[in-house]
């Protein structure tokens, strides 16, 4: 049985994120450990990458369906959230999610391949929507920054595992 | 009498019935900018608080309790206590009166 469009998407960015081995022209390894939802995590694992699926928003004049004549082509929008968590110290707090945020950003957004795939199979375009820093807090030693992407796709009315 | 010494009489009347029970530490304090190393006793907390959005990561919540009699002022941010052989910065004072400050730690 194959997965969801949306799940695809997910895995399809997870393989995405991996790449980030702390290697040039990456600045850390967080691709090495990529959570899926997971809520709590010791910070001990650091760096890593949380994706958050988000709201899945469909476009009102499309998804009818063939019934009362319109597409079958549900028309979605799905957004992501990408969470980056790295170590910070009171001596460079600020300067490590900016770049877990680049490696993020370097990960996701790939200039000639613009467009999500699962295997050979196009899913839809990968969008960024900006993000929001949250720095190492007194007492602390650790800090964040959300990332939040948007992927596009057509799934088929009914049939949410099949692109249109 | 002024609430400085009150207070302060207090708190080492408190830190010696805490410390006959072994409920305070031995430290070595020394404050940022090249203060000298000063002995003292503290309390260490330990917590835990949560950071990040949708995940979160847990992290160690420490608050150091010192006395002014002991370290002659309050810390400043990035001073170090060391406490048996763990060395804790300060980065902020949290609360402080005539007699002790609280600072929040990291290791």
């Amino acid at each position: 049985m194959t997965d969801s469009v949306a799940l695809r998407a997910i895995y399809a960015m997870r393989t995405r994120l991996q790449v980030i081995d702390g290697n040039s022209p990456f600045n850390t390894a967080a691709g090495g450990t990529v959570l899926i939802n997971r809520s709590v995590v010791e910070k001990g694992d650091l760096p890593l990458i949380v994706i958050v699926p988000g709201d899945e928003t469909v476009e009102p004049s499309s998804g009818g369906g063939v019934a009362d004549g319109r597409s079958q082509a549900v028309k979605v929008q799905f957004d992501v959230n990408v969470e980056g968590m790295v170590l910070a110290e009171q001596s460079n707090t600020g300067e490590q999610l900016e770049e877990i945020k680049a490696d993020i950003k370097r990960a996701l957004m790939l200039f000639d391949e613009p467009t999500l795939k699962d295997g050979l199979f196009s899913i839809g375009p990968i969008g960024y929507l900006g993000s929001t820093p949250l720095p190492r807090e007194d007492g602390a030693a650790t800090e964040s920054v959300q990332c939040r992407f948007r992927v596009t796709y057509t799934e088929k009315f009914g049939d949410p595992n099949a692109t249109r | 009498m002024t609430q400085q010494s009150t207070l302060r009489a207090l708190d080492a009347e408190l830190m010696a019935a805490f410390t006959s029970a072994g409920l305070s530490d031995a430290a070595i304090f020394t404050q940022y900018g090249g203060g000298s190393p000063t002995s003292c006793t503290v309390y260490v907390d330990r917590g835990v608080t949560f950071q990040g959005f949708d995940g979160t990561v847990r992290n160690d919540s420490v608050t150091i309790t010192a006395f002014i009699d002991e370290i002659a002022e309050v810390p400043k941010r990035g001073s170090l206590f060391v406490v048996d052989g763990v060395t804790y910065k300060v980065d902020a004072v949290t609360t402080k009166d005539e007699s002790r400050a609280v600072c929040l730690v990291t290791t």
